[in-house]
């Protein structure tokens, strides 16, 4: 056996051990949840921007400014943002290194958060100035956050799924900001002309597809087994996932930017195989768990991964018949990142927040008092209600541009939007209940 | 309590049944977690793991067990030492325990 730390005596070990939790590799509780609560407020927005884009997304516009708005309320403030904190947070457990600078996480933090928000401001009032400026913020953040994560997966010697999958996502959202401030400049001279639309259908892709899901992918191979208990799981379809996703998602997008079909048509079958192998890797990950009791959050990211896959259906449709169906496209897109990507993170936080909570609340009590289990921080009526309206939601929305139009996109808007608020509104409770002593007791 | 004054090794392990991972939602022993405990006298050293490294419960693990056995009687010093080999794995958990999950 290899012993690692040893502990001191009575009341001297209590005091090392705090001065153990605040050490160089220990995760920052406040860095993570500081983005987590930012998070939280972008994806309530985002559910208030859809309501407000319905007539937008239900005429398939899916470049008017609300539009985009809502979509990057999704992209940047929910998923970009919950990302970086969940490996502020997670990096130790997953790399064995903490992230490399603290300092400039905090700074990526203070401009990306105010960036995005002019940003999408600017885009929803199709204010060109604050679009601009904001757009300005956020791409310093992004680099910024490349940069800090860059040096931290350079430190990292054991390169396995996690470490790749963090790796390729980040070389991708590099492009990811290029192509996004192509088309920002465009928004505003024009440059990209007809090509604009290509160069959209690029970037999206490039998002999801090589930005979030390798993270996803590499993220979920240290996440599920543990939140399961699904050690045992074959991890194959990960590594094949992660293989089809970091050839497929930029040969997709080359292949959409640059109107090269066979390319776009290849990098679309790897990411649809991607996309499967993935799913067939949750199924092993279910199937081997120990723990059978399957907790509201996994139940949310697994019916995700179910959107997703409807998505995939409709893939091939959106890639043959291109802008010329402007409405699938948007369903399609609908789908996608309110219906698949969205729960998939919001899954995530119901292991996420209550695990923080219990740290900071209860942990200094264990082998004083009583504790309750981290489960015990969250009841299941919430998430389930939540899973409800935003399925809906996301059916009705998709279905509008296909011919229910704006009432249908209009409702389902508001059905996602009070979707946000039951997660944001449970998470809130966890964070702060009304007695602090609540669930104690085991 | 042990013919040298300190406690049993069987009372020890009992004690750490206090000291729960609040993520699976079970004690550390049905765990699996400890996997030696020594008694020399008023000193105790207990040899565990946790289920991941890197494991943010580290500390707070760590203090909960140097509290539950050193409120033991007789005892003067607790050593806890933190290892990762062999790894935790969900195939050390009690099988009675595991049915509870």
């Amino acid at each position: 056996m290899t012993t690692l730390e040893t502990m001191a005596t009575g009341q001297c070990a209590a005091r090392r051990a705090v001065r153990l939790a605040s050490a160089p590799e220990a995760p920052p509780l406040v860095l993570p949840a500081a983005h987590f609560a930012a998070a939280f407020g972008f994806l309530v927005l985002a559910g208030l921007a859809l309501v407000r884009a319905a007539p937008a997304v239900a005429a398939g516009a899916f470049l008017a400014g609300p539009v985009t708005a809502a979509v990057h309320l999704v992209t940047l403030g929910w998923i970009t943002l919950s990302i970086m904190g969940v490996l502020y947070q997670f990096l130790p457990v997953a790399l064995g290194i903490g992230i490399a600078s603290r300092p400039l996480a905090y700074a990526t933090f203070a401009l990306f958060v105010p960036g995005l928000l002019l940003f999408v401001a600017g885009a929803a009032a199709e204010a060109p100035r604050p679009r601009e400026a904001g757009l300005a913020l956020v791409a310093v953040a992004v680099v910024a956050f490349l940069a800090n994560l860059g040096r931290t997966l350079a430190r990292v010697e054991s390169r396995g799924i996690t470490f790749w999958g963090l790796a390729v996502g980040a070389a991708n959202l590099a492009f990811v900001l290029v192509l996004g401030l192509a088309l920002g400049a465009s928004l505003s001279n024009g440059w990209l002309a007809s090509s604009r639309l290509d160069v959209v259908a690029a970037h999206v892709h490039l998002a999801l597809a090589g930005w979030v899901m390798p993270v996803v992918v590499g993220v979920s191979r240290r996440l599920m087994p543990m939140f399961l208990l699904a050690h045992d799981a074959d991890i194959r379809p990960s590594a094949a996932a992660l293989a089809g996703l970091g050839a497929g998602a930029p040969l997709l997008a080359a292949g959409l930017g640059l109107r090269a079909p066979w390319a776009a048509a290849v990098g679309a079958g790897l990411v649809v195989a991607a996309l499967l192998a993935f799913a067939f890797q949750v199924g092993l990950y279910f199937r081997a768990r120990r723990r059978p009791r399957v907790d509201p959050g996994m139940r949310m990211a697994a019916t995700a991964v179910g959107g997703l896959l409807a998505a995939v259906l409709l893939g091939p449709a959106v890639l043959v018949l291109g802008s010329r169906e402007p409405g699938l496209a948007t369903a399609y897109g609908t789908i996608v990142l309110f219906g698949g990507f969205a729960p998939l993170v919001a899954g995530h936080y119901y292991r996420i927040v209550p695990f923080l909570v219990w740290y900071h609340r209860y942990s200094p009590l264990v082998g004083r008092a009583p504790v309750p289990k981290v489960s015990d921080l969250v009841t299941p009526g919430p998430p389930s209600l939540a899973l409800g309206l935003l399925v809906v939601g996301v059916l009705l929305v998709a279905a509008a541009p296909l011919g229910l139009g704006t009432g249908a996109a209009r409702t389902g808007g508001v059905l996602f939007a009070a979707s946000t608020l039951v997660v944001a509104g449970h998470m809130a409770a966890v964070a702060w209940p009304r007695t602090a002593a609540r669930g104690v007791g085991r | 309590m042990s013919a040298r004054g300190g406690p049993d090794p069987a009372e020890v392990l009992a004690a750490l049944r206090a000291v729960i991972d609040p993520e699976i939602g079970l004690d550390i022993v049905s765990l699996g977690l400890v996997y030696d405990v020594r008694v020399d006298g008023g000193s105790v050293t207990v040899t565990m793991t946790l289920t991941a490294a890197g494991c943010p419960l580290g500390a707070a693990m760590r203090d909960g067990v140097t509290t539950v056995v050193g409120a033991l009687p007789g005892v003067e010093t607790v050593d806890v030492r933190i290892v990762w080999d062999p790894p935790w794995s969900p195939d050390m958990i009690d099988p009675a325990a595991l049915g509870t999950l």
